[in-house]
């Protein structure tokens, strides 16, 4: 496991955060008063990008690295995007909510660990 | 549950978005999700068969994969995923759809399980097990919060 190995899965979960927000972002538009167009299409396109370049380097790290070594970096996923949630989308979740999340990474963490 | 009559709307963004039109297929967004988490199991089944083929051609940008056609029907389920995905993030907030589509993480092991008859070491069934209740808290919790309203 060496260090470029952690750094581009970490920097993974961070693209599919960032891709994620946007997403979200453009969703909110489509409902919005009044009609947002530009909105929409500016953050759907953003989103896209952001997720097509995650997509791209989460393949690439599967044929370099072994997935019980790669996988477990998707545990972080559901507590970075939690946080990136609450930070630009200023979403709030319960304390039970709180605990669900961290239970779901540990979990992930366990099962794609083994 | 009780019907309260309030006369002043509450301020607050509610935590599902209005979807004044209908979407299709007609499911609720618990279905949605889960369906979405089913297509994307599919998908990255289809991919790691495209990567495993040409592995012998990697780069840090799995940009080789694309000559297989596994990895080409794995981009066309997670297209048709990403499509029922927004249609869930337009009614459920980004932090629960994304906790509650975690199940996937889950119905792997238990399809390889079920159909395929591969063992679940016992480290795996405690991390399955944990999952399936964090989705159950972050579930009840949305519930919640949709019944404030």
């Amino acid at each position: 496991m060496t260090l470029i190995a952690i750094l581009a899965a970490f920097a993974c979960q961070l693209l599919q955060v960032t891709g994620q927000v946007f997403l979200k972002h453009a969703m909110l538009a489509v409902d919005a008063t009044p009609h947002q167009p530009r909105r929409v299409a500016l953050s759907l396109a953003a989103g896209l990008a952001f997720l097509t370049f995650w997509f791209l380097l989460w393949i690439g790290l599967m044929q370099k690295w072994n997935l019980s070594v790669i996988y477990p970096f998707e545990g972080l996923c559901p507590v970075l995007m939690v946080l990136g949630a609450r930070v630009f989308l200023r979403e709030k979740l319960s304390t039970s909510g709180w605990v669900g999340v961290m239970l779901i990474a540990a979990g992930i963490m366990l099962v794609t660990g083994s | 549950m009780p019907e309260v009559l309030v006369t002043t709307q509450p301020t607050e963004p509610s935590p599902i978005e209005a979807s004044p039109r209908p979407t299709w297929p007609p499911l609720t967004a618990y279905a949605r999700i889960l369906l979405g988490a089913i297509l994307v199991t599919a998908a990255e089944l289809l991919l790691k068969r495209g990567a495993t083929a040409s592995a012998d051609r990697a780069a840090l940008l799995g940009t080789a994969a694309l000559g297989s056609y596994w990895t080409w029907a794995g981009i066309a389920v997670h297209i048709t995923a990403m499509v029922n995905w927004l249609a869930v993030l337009r009614r459920v907030p980004l932090a629960t759809a994304f906790s509650l589509v975690s199940i996937q993480q889950a119905l792997v092991p238990l399809a390889a399980w079920g159909c395929m008859g591969e063992t679940i070491s016992p480290r795996r069934w405690v991390g399955i097990t944990l999952v399936l209740c964090g989705i159950a808290a972050v579930a009840r919790s949305y519930a919640r919060a949709e019944e404030k309203l």
